[in-house]
């Protein structure tokens, strides 16, 4: 077992620690579903000018991670879960994880959430748009 | 001016710290009672939540102030229905280092009101004038002066064409040629006159101290004294536990922060059941010609026609606030990219509704649910068919209200779309939350008395909007300091 910088083992990829790894997994999954979103949003809502697209997607979705990590803990706890869901019900929309798929697909499957007839769904959407047309419009990067 | 450099800020805290008396919250409830009891010769340690941010470090409502100023970065949403988002400052100073400054004196009947139906001794419009009058004068409250911005030379065009009494609000800004450091935000220059610029530097100046970045986690009664569990330590590093000795507390996190405070230390009774706010519907409206100076400022004109029932007002319509607004019409988004500058956002207030404010098992955060009644929804519904009446007849050529409709309102008769707010659909928001902690006499169902001491619990108080006993139908933020004001003047036995 590796230590860390103060001492206390530190959790590593061996089987032993197979809760931890999943937990890594499980938020790079997030992360991943997250900027799958940013990037199919700010492509439909936003016009993203070329030369510095990379940076400006960069700086959407570390804000919209770090508005996640900000919200109330009950929330956030929902929030993580409905984005593992999003991101599994790729699946049956295009076959699919979401942030594996094209972006048509990716759209359409935003679209049917945005529209859907639970409203846990439609808030889902609408609270990633908020998140990423506040960053995009607010000038001068704050 | 800021008090960034003040010695009576503690930067290292001793494991242990003891005070006379300990005042959980900065803004403008806790500063104005930390103000008058440190001038009294008291021994006072203002303990506050969020961190120093000075006044001049990030512009007035861009993203940076959300980030560094508000509670749980501005995302913060009440359950119930229709959905509520509402905004809490934590910061030292509070929600008056991110508000417009707007200043209103309670209304009359609402004091006669609270005075008659909760009991309370001494809060009639004449017992508040000198609280009132002081404030003012210490905040230098006034009208803004210069020309009015475009955006609200509209509400008052709208206002005149269909007879509607209107008004351009006081605030409690302060013009001079500070403005070019902290960027203007109401529709004349002058710059924001917060608690961390007046009643909390003061407070310091007369001997009291500041501990921010302290969240206090539980109030225990041990003996005489009040024994406070606080995590200490700036966002992002790994808190330190403190434990605060006090004989006396007054409690002043906003009317969310106190009542979970107060019911994670066990005092529950009547505490965080009757939160009220005031519910605000926006309208985006389009107008021909350009109204909108893109300088993120808080426009002042209001209409008051149907006060107390309801105001209209103006709100800070920026490019990331009215793409914020436009995500209700996709078809429509583009607008933000070619419009903007003849756009801008009103609102429709209404007061009403009930909630409660409760802690979740295993969870930092309380949980707020609320929830406005039919009858709520109808006033509601009713004032934003009068506001987008008031828009159109200024000249708008569309209307974009936060509901899902399914397009814009282009004419006085697709006004009554409006008719029925669907409760699922309907998007609200709030910067105004009192009453979880009501004030009320002998004999009423509420946790503090008529000066805000906390009933079955010595030597606890709650000096916030919390304190409110119903909605006070006006930005309350003058109410609140006037309520804490006479009650801290009470405590010294000074009123």
């Amino acid at each position: 077992m590796r230590r860390g910088p103060d001492g206390p083992p530190r959790p590593t990829c061996s089987r032993e620690h197979g809760p931890a790894k999943t937990e890594e997994l499980a938020l790079s999954l997030f992360e991943k579903t997250v900027e799958g979103i940013c990037d199919s949003i700010l492509q439909s809502r936003c016009q993203v000018p070329p030369e510095d697209a990379d940076a400006r997607r960069t700086e959407v979705v570390q804000y919209v991670l770090a508005q996640h990590g900000r919200m109330p803990d009950y929330l956030r706890l929902a929030f993580r879960l409905a984005t593992w869901g999003f991101e599994l019900a790729g699946l049956a929309h295009g076959g699919r994880v979401f942030h594996r798929a094209a972006h048509p697909s990716r759209w359409r499957q935003i679209e049917s959430w945005r529209g859907g007839p639970v409203p846990v769904t439609r808030d889902f959407i609408r609270f990633y748009e908020s998140l990423i047309v506040q960053c995009w419009y607010a000038p001068n990067g704050n | 001016m800021g008090i960034e450099d003040h010695s009576g800020l503690i930067d290292r805290c001793a494991e242990r710290i003891a005070c006379e008396i300990a005042v959980v919250g900065s803004g403008p409830g806790g500063a104005v009672t930390a103000d008058l009891l440190a001038k009294a010769g008291r021994d006072v340690l203002v303990i506050e939540e969020g961190p120093l941010v000075p006044a001049s470090a990030c512009r007035p409502y861009s993203r940076d102030e959300m980030e560094r100023k508000y509670r749980n970065g501005g995302v913060t949403v009440g359950l119930g229905g229709p959905k509520v988002t509402y905004a809490e400052g934590c910061c030292v100073g509070g929600g008056s280092e991110v508000n417009a400054g707007l200043y209103y004196r309670t209304p009359g009947d609402v004091l006669e009101r609270w005075s008659r139906e909760f009991r309370i001794e001494g809060i009639t419009f004449d017992h508040l004038a000198p609280h009132f009058e002081t404030i003012e004068k210490q905040l230098g409250v006034g009208e803004t002066r210069g020309e009015i911005s475009p955006q609200s030379a509209k509400l008052r065009e709208g206002a005149r064409r269909l007879g509607f009494s209107s008004l351009n609000s006081l605030t409690s800004f302060r013009a001079g040629a500070e403005m070019a450091t902290a960027g203007g935000t109401a529709d004349g220059d002058g710059q924001r006159a917060s608690m961390s610029r007046t009643y909390l530097r003061w407070a310091l100046d007369a001997g009291a101290r500041l501990l921010a970045d302290t969240r206090v986690q539980t109030l225990r009664r041990e003996g005489d004294r009040w024994r406070l569990r606080v995590l200490h330590g700036s966002r992002g590093a790994t808190p330190r536990r403190v434990e605060i000795a006090a004989d006396h507390v007054f409690v002043a996190g906003g009317a969310v922060q106190t009542p979970a405070l107060l019911r994670r230390s066990g005092i529950k009774r009547h505490v965080g059941n009757s939160l009220g706010l005031h519910a605000t519907l926006k309208i985006t409206a389009r107008f021909r010609d350009e109204i909108n100076r893109g300088n993120g400022g808080v426009p002042t004109w209001a209409i008051d026609e149907f006060a107390p029932r309801s105001y209209f007002t103006c709100a800070v319509s920026s490019r990331e606030y009215l793409a914020l607004e436009m995500l209700q019409y996709p078809e429509h988004f583009d607008e933000i990219e070619h419009n903007w500058r003849r756009m801008g956002i009103y609102s429709a207030r209404v007061s009403g509704g009930r909630g409660y404010v409760r802690n979740l098992p295993g969870f930092r955060d309380p949980l707020v649910w609320f929830r406005l009644s039919d009858r709520d929804l109808a006033e509601l519904s009713e004032a934003s068919q009068q506001l987008g009446s008031c828009l159109l007849a200024a000249g708008a050529e569309a209307l974009f209200p936060s509901v899902v409709l399914g397009g814009p309102i282009e004419s006085a008769e697709q006004l009554s779309r409006l008719a029925r707010l669907p409760r699922r659909a309907t998007n609200l928001m709030t910067i105004h939350l009192f009453s979880s902690c009501p004030m009320g006499g002998e004999g009423t169902p509420c946790p503090t008395d008529s000066f805000g001491a906390v009933r079955g619990a010595e030597q606890l108080h709650v000096a916030d909007a919390s304190l409110l006993c119903t909605a006070p139908t006006v930005n309350p933020q003058a109410t609140i300091m006037a309520i804490a004001r006479r009650n801290a003047l009470h405590f010294l036995g000074a009123l």
